[in-house]
């Protein structure tokens, strides 16, 4: 599949912005640039290897050589215009575009030294190593305490111990006992929308995945409920490793250690936070995180 | 949208500043302002809301007041017509009409001159009124039409007594006297009154004392020889006449015979104990033309001065007619008494179909929405389903019969029921057959209900569940199935209404006339699936269109129908209430 | 027509028994009918598939041999005559009642199957009464009139259709009236009878509104004040009159009475059969032979009047019984 071909017919997106540089027009225009990547990362231990990683809806092609890793233990957010690829990069990491028929991929991704895409590789384990938390809070139609310990449900737990310590483990995790702790058996859909998603990140956590997945998960909260989701990143940040897509500038500044930077299914720059934020190495980065475009 | 980024195009980011775009310019058409502001189709909606709700508030309220007022006691005139005739009964129906010439003409001349004249005074009109006269037994009539001018002398007598019986329809007639062993030993209204009220009760007790003799001993021994035949004819046929296993079973036969001819008779004089004593009480009535009738006090089911009642006492009689068509079996051609059987083969008959149908199609749904791979032979496959749901409901009744019935049941009967043959066990209709019939019949709702259910799970919880490191099935088992739940119970309600409002079908795969015994007693094996069963809906058919005494089936059609109505209202409650926990629960307060 | 010289020969002596008025209902029945005895070891069940015209008598009889053995299973399906034959062929009915003779084919389709003929039971007897609206002044009909208003093609000899109540003499509101048609559906024995017997084997109009039971004929013509309609005479409301028949068109009418159907003046009294699946010389099981012991008994017969049919001297009852090995 000759990538530029495919771009053509894939997205058909506006003329760049005015003001934008050369590399995102090269890009908007069907061409590859190699993406800038900060020396910091190399030092950093790595979880997540992604390699040439190329994704396509049917003919449409949306992923584009995605070359990076992802550090252990820390906050990786993802930032870019809507539709760069983004969230289907973020879901091509626990495999959930499987669920779509017409996705192909090439390249692979390796997660602890091992390929996710291998032919032998069981997809329902690889999903029970990671957690995902959604745009939209979506509780399960169960109580609350079912909705935290449902990984391990599936998974045939049964021993009572487990369960509630895990529950409540996982909830104060995602600091939610306190509110809760009362009513674990009411049903979850009669939480607010901020609870919802904090019970949501509290069944991510409950199986202790290697890699938590968070696909813009304050867009849908008011700002009292995105502070304390930004504050449980912050508490979390250590124990677990980090992905997480978002619109807003000042959360991936605030909450992340590294940031990448895409544009029509490519990384465009990959460094750490604050230099990304502070200076940059590539004007049209600079642009896009002061709101110039996007 | 967030699954598939690369398709959204970017227009959907909120614009971020810009020129304050310029108000846009209204359309100003005065002639579209009427429909605009939508006031003809809010009468249109709202009349054909109206038109709706009228019509069927008109046929409920119709059913209704028929049916609650049949059972009410009416009270009794006595009519004595210018042939000097008497009559006495209940008036059913009255109505206005113009006699013909001919009327007349009939008549002896003073008398239709003094009718000629009430007429003419009238503007050429009359009145008449429908009197149920019962003594069916005496007149050879259970209803006839009196014409006002007809009537010299119009009263209701003080002691005049309905009876219903056991056999013959109504008796009306005035007490004569109370007889004990041919004697009698009162002889006024009130005094004959009494001895009834005191004696009718335990003769009615001794009388189901005897009904539960006969029904549950004799029939214990009944059923011992009939095993004990079919024992034998199996064994006849499985080794011949010559072998001994046939002798051996012969001769188990005839010892059963044996026994039970001896318990029998045992029993049948406790029968007839019971029965010698109740034949000692008789009432005697003389009709309102002068004949005497003597009714043994056995054959009473309820008998009551009807002109005499307090409103206690007719509210009484009213409850305790409805109680005895609720929990009775039918009398007289099931033109009296209850409906239990009906009721019951009713209320069964939906309950096994459910339990088919619901499993079988949710299965198939979820085949449909959840594995299958879409494309031309999954969207044929959903064609023939809704066209199903088209087919008229004896086509399946049809089908019904010849499947079921004759295929299916026949091989099982020459497989496991070959000593019966050549009567039936399975091969001929039956409730199993009808539950299967109308299972069938009820399957695209299901389908298409749990289709819909599960196509408005939101996928949101799909791919949390996947994301959990769920498989398909649990996410289907635990998250999926679930939340369709309140969805799927609406197919289900559908699917019961529909089912138990049908008839046509039924008529051919198992509905029958008369079937006192239900498919589940307290007789091992204690689910008869093979027997045939009453139907409230073909009760209705039969009372209405095969009635011999259509006139008296008339009100029980309406009170068969008031029943079938809140059975299925109820049935449909239940499953109504269980939907609302289901849905309480899954339904979220937020956003 | 058959059915008429077996009025004729087997009747005539019964008639001397009949009073001379019309007699109490419940003393129509043979005194000379035995009162029904239960023995020991009846139990089974029975399935009745056939006329509907007999469903209320099947079911009466049911309801009767029940109270003697209450655990005997009955089921009785009514939906025509034409129905009972297929089903004692195909095994899936004990009895088949039947309100008219079997024609030849259908008996010849059993003997095929089981290489004996039916035995036919004449359990009652029936007036295919002629009903009009009770308000309707017409005093008599003849066969042939009737045949005129019922057929297309007048087999009996009327020269002219009648289409209006005034064709047929009435006056007033009713001169200009059409007459309108009520009839049974083809698979009912009743049709087949009426048209064999009224409309001399011709064809029915198309406009005869055909109904699905025998009750159903009779509330038509009593809600339809120019109606006009057959059926038996069992199903009598007040709201219709019967009308008298003569058999010839200068006769006298025949009032549909009693007397009238055992002497064989009624031009359309019929026997009611009961037909059953028995081998000739064997034995009927206890079943079987029980039930038809209490259809000949006096309770049976007693339940025949209570249906409104008529119920068969013991005379015949013995024949009847004799042919099935019953004494």
């Amino acid at each position: 599949m000759n990538p530029t071909n495919s771009n053509k017919k894939a997205i058909n997106s506006p003329n760049p912005p005015s003001g934008v540089s050369d590399r995102l027009q090269v890009i908007a225009n069907g061409g590859s640039v190699p993406a800038e990547i900060h020396p910091a990362i190399h030092d950093e231990d790595s979880v997540l290897d992604i390699r040439d990683f190329r994704l396509w809806y049917g003919e449409a092609q949306a992923l584009f050589d995605i070359n990076f890793s992802i550090p252990r233990g820390k906050v990786t957010a993802m930032i870019g215009p809507s539709g760069c690829g983004k969230s289907t990069l973020l879901r091509s990491v626990n495999r959930l575009n499987d669920l779509i028929d017409s996705v192909r991929i090439s390249g692979d991704m390796i997660l602890n030294g091992r390929s996710i895409y291998e032919p032998s590789v069981d997809v329902i384990e690889l999903r029970k190593r990671m957690g995902m938390v959604f745009q939209k809070s979506n509780p399960f139609p169960m109580s609350i305490y079912e909705n935290v310990i449902y990984p391990l449900r599936i998974d045939g737990e049964r021993n009572h111990g487990v369960l509630d310590e895990v529950c409540e483990r996982s909830l104060r995790g995602a600091a939610l006992w306190e509110e809760v702790k009362d009513r674990l058996h009411e049903s979850a859909l009669g939480l607010s929308g901020g609870q919802q998603q904090r019970l949501c990140i509290a069944r991510a956590i409950s199986a202790e995945p290697d890699v938590l997945l968070m696909d813009e998960p304050c867009s849908a909260l008011d700002p009292l409920a995105t502070n304390k989701i930004e504050e449980l990143i912050d508490q979390l940040k250590g124990d677990y490793t980090i992905l997480i897509v978002t619109h807003n500038m000042q959360q991936a500044a605030r909450s992340s250690d590294y940031t990448a930077f895409m544009y029509l299914g490519h990384v465009v720059e990959y460094g750490p936070t604050e230099t990304l934020f502070q200076k940059p190495l590539l004007q049209e980065t600079q642009d896009y995180v002061t709101g110039r475009f996007g | 949208m967030n699954s598939n980024p690369a398709a959204t195009p970017q227009t959907d980011d909120v614009p971020s500043g810009g020129a304050p775009r310029a108000p846009r310019r209204r359309a100003q058409r005065s002639s579209s302002s009427l429909l605009a502001y939508g006031e003809p189709m809010l009468w249109l909606t709202g009349g054909a809301l109206t038109i709706c709700l009228v019509m069927i508030i008109g046929l409920l309220a119709l059913i209704f007041h028929q049916g609650i007022t049949t059972f009410w006691p009416a009270p009794l005139v006595q009519i004595t017509t210018l042939e000097d005739r008497t009559f006495m009964g209940e008036v059913t129906r009255e109505e206005t009409f113009a006699p013909a010439a001919t009327v007349f003409t009939q008549l002896a001349p003073e008398v239709a001159q003094q009718a000629r004249r009430t007429v003419a005074a009238n503007d050429g009109t009359a009145h008449r009124r429908l009197v149920r006269i019962g003594n069916f037994e005496l007149t050879g009539d259970h209803f006839n039409w009196f014409s006002d001018f007809m009537i010299r002398d119009e009263r209701r007598p003080d002691w005049a007594v309905t009876v219903e019986r056991l056999s013959w329809g109504r008796f009306y007639g005035f007490p004569a006297a109370f007889l004990v062993d041919g004697a009698v030993v009162a002889d006024t209204p009130a005094e004959v009154w009494e001895r009834y009220e005191a004696h009718h009760n335990e003769i009615r007790k001794r009388w189901r004392q005897r009904r539960h003799l006969e029904t549950h001993a004799i029939g214990k021994l009944n059923r011992q020889e009939e095993k004990a035949r079919l024992e034998m004819r199996t064994a006849l046929l499985q080794h011949g006449p010559d072998a001994a296993r046939y002798a051996a079973a012969l001769e188990r036969l005839e010892t059963v015979q044996r026994r039970s001819q001896i318990e029998t008779a045992r029993l049948r004089e406790q029968i007839n104990a019971l029965n010698t004593e109740n034949s000692r009480y008789q009432l005697r009535l003389v009709t309102a033309d002068g004949q005497e009738k003597n009714l043994a006090l056995e054959e009473i089911v309820r008998a009551f001065p009807a002109n005499r009642l307090s409103l206690l006492e007719k509210t009484s009689i009213y409850l305790s007619r409805w109680w005895e068509f609720f929990s009775d079996d039918p009398r007289e051609a099931n033109s009296e008494g209850g409906v239990f059987p009906a009721i019951f083969g009713t209320v069964v008959m939906t309950l096994v179909m459910s339990l088919a149908v619901v499993p079988f199609g949710v299965l198939a749904a979820l085949y449909l929405r959840e594995y299958a791979k879409a494309g031309p032979l999954i969207s044929a496959v959903r064609i023939a389903i809704n066209n199903l749901a088209g087919v008229p409901s004896i086509v399946f009744g049809v089908f019904g019969l010849g499947f079921f019935c004759y295929f299916v049941g026949g091989t099982i009967d020459q497989l496991f029921f070959s000593a019966k043959l050549p009567s039936p066990t399975y091969g001929t209709g039956g409730i199993l057959w009808a539950s299967l019939t109308l299972a069938l019949l009820t399957l695209p709702v299901v389908i298409v209900a749990t289709e819909e259910a599960l196509a408005a799970v939101p996928g949101s919880m799909r791919e949390g569940s996947y994301a959990c490191g769920a498989s398909k099935w649990q996410t289907i088992k635990r998250i999926v199935l679930p939340r369709a739940m309140p969805g799927i119970m609406t197919g289900m309600i559908l699917a019961m209404a529909r089912g138990a409002g049908e008839v046509a079908p039924l008529m051919l795969v198992g509905a029958v006339k008369l079937a006192p015994e239900l498919p589940v007693d307290t007789i091992f094996p204690f689910l008869h699936p093979e027997r045939s069963f009453m139907h409230l809906g073909f009760h209705i058919f039969d009372l209405g269109f095969q009635s011999q005494n259509s006139e008296a089936a008339k009100p029980m059609v309406f009170t068969t129908t008031l029943l079938l109505i809140v059975i299925i209202a109820s049935l449909n409650l239940g499953a109504v209430l269980l939907r609302n926990r289901l849905r309480k629960k899954f339904i979220s307060g937020v956003f | 027509m058959q059915s008429k010289q077996l009025f004729k020969g087997i009747l005539a002596g019964l008639a001397v028994i009949l009073m001379v008025t019309v007699p109490a209902v419940a003393q129509m029945v043979d005194p000379d009918l035995k009162g029904y005895t239960p023995v020991s070891g009846v139990s089974g069940s029975i399935k009745s598939v056939g006329s509907d015209s007999m469903n209320n008598e099947m079911t009466l009889w049911a309801e009767g041999f029940l109270s003697f053995y209450p655990n005997v299973q009955i089921e009785i399906e009514g939906k025509g005559s034409s129905t009972a034959p297929v089903a004692l062929i195909a095994g899936t009915a004990q009895f088949g009642p039947m309100s008219r003779a079997m024609k030849a084919k259908e008996i010849d389709d059993f003997e095929k199957r089981y290489g004996y003929k039916p035995t036919a039971l004449r359990t009652s007897i029936d007036m295919l009464a002629v009903y009009v609206n009770k308000d309707n002044p017409i005093q008599g009909l003849s066969l042939q009139q009737l045949d005129a208003i019922f057929s297309k093609g007048r087999r009996g000899g009327a020269t002219k259709d009648i289409r209006t109540w005034g064709d047929l003499g009435l006056t007033g509101e009713w001169a200009n009236a059409p007459i309108s048609l009520y009839g049974r559906n083809a698979a009912s024995g009743t049709y087949g009878f009426f048209k064999e017997n009224a409309l001399f084997g011709g064809d029915y109009k198309d406009e005869v509104k055909e109904q699905p039971g025998s009750s159903s004929v009779v509330q038509g013509v009593a809600r339809d004040k120019f109606g006009i309609g057959y059926s038996g005479i069992g199903y009598r409301t007040a709201d219709v009159r019967v009308v008298a028949l003569s058999p010839t068109a200068d006769g006298t009418p025949v009032e549909a009475s009693p007397e009238n159907a055992y002497t064989g003046e009624y031009p359309l009294a019929r026997f009611l059969y009961v037909y059953i699946n028995h081998r000739p010389g064997s034995q009927l099981d206890p079943l079987r032979r029980e039930f038809v012991r209490y259809i000949f008994s006096r309770q049976g017969q007693e339940d025949v009047v209570k249906d409104g049919y008529y119920p068969v001297p013991a005379l015949i009852a013995e024949e009847d019984l004799a042919t099935v090995g019953i004494q």
